[in-house]
């Protein structure tokens, strides 16, 4: 690793633990979300994120491109689930199965037959009361497998959410998060690089931080990197403080809602189905062929956690401090990729009303001033939980 | 912290005459929601073993979606009894409904059905004149597919699955629920955790104010001192709700006359569940998932079900802590309390809830929380141990 990614992931391991710290969150599932992710103004924003995977790290650099999501990933999984039923409805027929199928096709059938579970049930029971006593409750396999096969009704549930051309969406909506803000406490804190604890041995992940990105861009760039190294090897005092911070739990739509915004979307999600894909491994419940429940739920699969619930800060102000002395040259540098971002957060200035300011002493000290006014809700980070726990 | 959670969830069963075989604590702010569904999610969600939840459960493990599985796969009830009690009658009585012509409503009405079969009976069976009853039990009674028919159309009406209360009901009642005082010591709380339905707590451990525990390395982390020398002080508070109100919400299985429920389809049927609940073998459950294990065992996705609602409405609150706290340490507490203090966590707002944190001259802390009538909040649920096997004596079926 080199000293640039050194020096940030110990920067940013502190962070996290002030974060951890002065937001009260667990250090047990939080994950610092990193780049620039100003909430967006529909709920859609939000549902990106619940239904991105997190990698097993502190902290993550969003991108809402990311190819791992929850809702691909389970739709690959119920597509290669054995149906629920077996062929209980033929065995408990026996000899009568034929006689059932022929009448079916005969023009002495109901025309209403296959209209609703009702009329099935009905259909089947009057035939079966007068040419197969003996079998008139096998009905209740008929109906069982017809409609309620949950492998089925989860299939038929994603391809109805992904006819209706809307996406797949969460419980939890912009304006459910927004009315959580109001009444969001604040929040503040510092953090002196000198002294601060960099230590991950607490954390959920129990890594280290990833820190792909140097201090003063979101995109890495070489040319910064001495400049990087300068401010953080030389002691950096961080002063944030949050108007409003709030932790609002989402889970992917299993129901029909009354919700105004979440009535108009097609609920995806089966529990049944998706316990029913983690609790066997074999092929009992899975079919051959890929996805297996290895390369879903085991060590290397991709949905061994899922992020439940969002963290949400409005009303930033971020003040840092950085002691070492830079030459004329350096702060032009500086102030030229002021407006690509800092650390942190990495919003362009001027996006979404943030603003991003640099100044420097006489003596070449520099601050930087991140705000961003209420108003302005930024994701801050995920809370991350295994899928065992997540449908036990 | 958990042993004080522990303490005050005992507390609360003892001051709300609650009961800890049911009683799941929730802890942060939990406003209730403004409709019906926000309540039918809670009771749908199975919640985790632990005498304690803090956020609402997120609604990923459901009941109603597992019940579908659970009905899906049982076995058709075969038993033959019409045939068995008609004996050398049955063909007698088969060859009959061949050659006639069966009345209208036959099929659907019960009485009809059994009014023609002992009119035959009577003539040619005397002595199965009784055997009527089997006959409507079968074909009326068979509650496996009655269950499967039901959940089919319910799901088909595009309508969520109903339980049987609404927001209504609740704040209705709630403003008739009597009061209840709650007094608590931390040094003279009987630790009485036997009694209660699990010995767990849930894994995050919780800060004093506001928090899920902090990083207990870090010497700069004034909050997590200052909860612990809270918790290793005497504690006492006490609590007066104007109203608490326990109340059961189940699935809906009949229609129901009340107005809002009216428009739903009832989906559940408790005579399917626990014939499934009760028998593990292949008798009940055909072969293949899920099975009684995999629902109902120690791994199952259906081992607890919610089964009620305790909600508060209006609270004064005051704690007392006999810790002397530095000038330092009072600035912390006094900055801390907008997130709110155990045991209630509920976020300061400027209409529903205040917190307030004092220091009398000693430097000991008095915390104040109080929230208006009005602001009803969820504080914790009953629950259904399913997979309580242990004792087969002890199997309680309640949904």
């Amino acid at each position: 690793m080199s000293e640039v990614q050194n020096s940030m992931q110990t920067l940013t391991q502190q962070w996290y633990n002030a974060v951890v710290n002065g937001l009260s969150l667990s250090p047990g599932n939080f994950q610092l979300y990193q780049g620039t992710t100003t909430t967006g103004p529909t709920s859609e924003w939000i549902w990106n994120i619940l239904d991105a995977i997190p990698p097993k790290s502190v902290n993550n650099f969003f991108n809402p491109n990311q190819s791992n999501n929850f809702s691909q990933d389970y739709q690959s999984i119920i597509a290669n689930l054995k149906p629920a039923s077996d062929n209980t409805f033929q065995t408990c027929m026996g000899d009568y199965y034929a006689q059932w199928l022929s009448y079916l096709k005969s023009s002495a059938a109901p025309t209403d037959i296959f209209d609703s579970a009702t009329t099935m049930s009905a259909g089947f029971k009057k035939w079966a009361f007068v040419n197969a006593p003996s079998q008139m409750n096998c009905s209740a396999s008929l109906i069982a497998s017809f409609y309620n096969d949950v492998v089925t009704i989860a299939n038929t549930m994603f391809a109805n959410a992904q006819a209706s051309g809307k996406g797949y969406a969460y419980n939890l909506t912009i304006a459910q998060l927004q009315n959580s803000l109001q009444s969001a406490p604040a929040k503040s804190f510092t953090l002196d690089s000198k002294t601060a604890s960099s230590s991950m041995d607490h954390t959920w992940a129990n890594a280290s931080a990833s820190a792909n990105y140097g201090f003063f861009s979101f995109g890495a760039n070489s040319s910064y990197d001495r400049l990087t190294t300068e401010a953080t090897s030389a002691g950096l005092s961080i002063k944030a403080s949050f108007q409003h911070v709030t932790t609002v739990a989402g889970g992917p739509l299993a129901k029909v809602s009354t919700d105004p915004i979440l009535s108009t979307y097609t609920p995806w999600y089966n529990s049944a189905v998706f316990s029913r894909a983690f609790g066997t491994k074999d092929n009992t419940v899975w079919k051959n062929g890929s996805p297996t429940w290895d390369t879903t739920f085991g060590s290397g699969g991709n949905m061994q956690r899922v992020a439940d619930a969002v963290v949400i800060v409005d009303g930033i102000d971020v003040t840092m401090t950085s002691n070492t002395s830079y030459s004329s040259s350096d702060q032009q540098t500086i102030t030229a990729a002021a407006s690509g971002g800092f650390w942190p957060f990495f919003s362009a200035s001027g996006s979404g009303g943030n603003s991003t300011s640099v100044s420097f002493s006489d003596s070449g000290s520099m601050t930087v001033k991140i705000t961003s006014p209420a108003g302005n809700p930024q994701l801050l980070g995920v809370l991350v939980t295994d899928t065992k726990d997540f449908i036990g | 912290m958990n042993e004080l959670t522990l303490q005050w969830y005992h507390s609360l069963i003892a001051g709300l005459s609650l009961d800890a075989q049911t009683f799941q604590l929730y802890q942060g702010s939990a406003s209730l929601g403004s409709q019906s569904e926000w309540l039918w999610n809670v009771l749908d969600a199975i919640p985790p073993e632990s005498i304690n939840n803090y956020y609402n459960p997120i609604q990923a493990n459901l009941f109603s979606q597992n019940y579908a599985a659970v009905i899906g796969q049982l076995l058709p009830i075969s038993t033959n009894d019409f045939q068995s009690c008609l004996g050398d009658y049955y063909e007698i009585w088969n060859t009959y409904i061949h050659s006639t012509t069966l009345p209208t409503n036959f099929y659907t009405d019960p009485q009809i059905m059994s009014q023609f079969y002992t009119s035959w009976a009577s003539i040619n069976a005397p002595s199965k004149i009784n055997c009527a009853q089997t006959l409507i039990a079968e074909f009326f009674g068979d509650i496996i597919t009655k269950a499967n028919v039901l959940y089919a159309n319910a799901s088909a009406s595009k309508q969520t699955l109903a339980y049987g209360i609404t927001m209504k009901n609740v704040l209705e009642k709630i403003k008739r629920a009597p009061g209840a005082t709650i007094t608590f010591d931390n040094t003279q709380t009987s630790r009485k955790m036997r009694s209660a339905w699990t010995q767990k707590t849930q894994v995050k451990d919780l800060n004093f104010f506001g928090a899920p525990d902090q990083i207990q390395k870090s010497n700069t982390e004034a909050l997590s001192s200052l909860s612990k020398k809270v918790v290793s002080n005497t504690i006492s508070i006490q609590a007066t709700y104007d109203h608490v109100l326990s109340i059961e919400g189940h699935p809906l299985q009949t229609k129901s006359t009340n107005p809002l429920l009216s428009s739903y389809l009832p989906w559940f049927s408790s005579a399917a569940f626990s014939r499934a609940f009760g028998t593990k073998d292949n008798t009940v459950w055909k072969h293949g998932f899920p099975s009684w294990d995999t629902t109902f065992g120690l791994s199952g996705n259906m081992q607890r079900d919610t089964f009620g609602l305790v909600i508060v409405d209006g609270m004064e609150v005051q704690m007392q802590s006999t810790a002397t706290y530095s000038q330092t340490e009072q600035r912390t507490a006094t900055s801390a309390k907008s997130s709110g203090v155990w045991p209630f966590y509920m976020n300061e707002n400027t209409t529903a809830v205040q917190n307030d944190v004092a220091f009398n001259t000693n430097g000991n802390m008095v915390i104040h929380t109080s929230s208006e009538v009005g602001n009803p909040q969820l504080i914790g649920v009953s629950i259904n141990t399913l997979n309580a096997i242990t004792n087969s004596k002890t199997i309680q079926f309640k949904i």
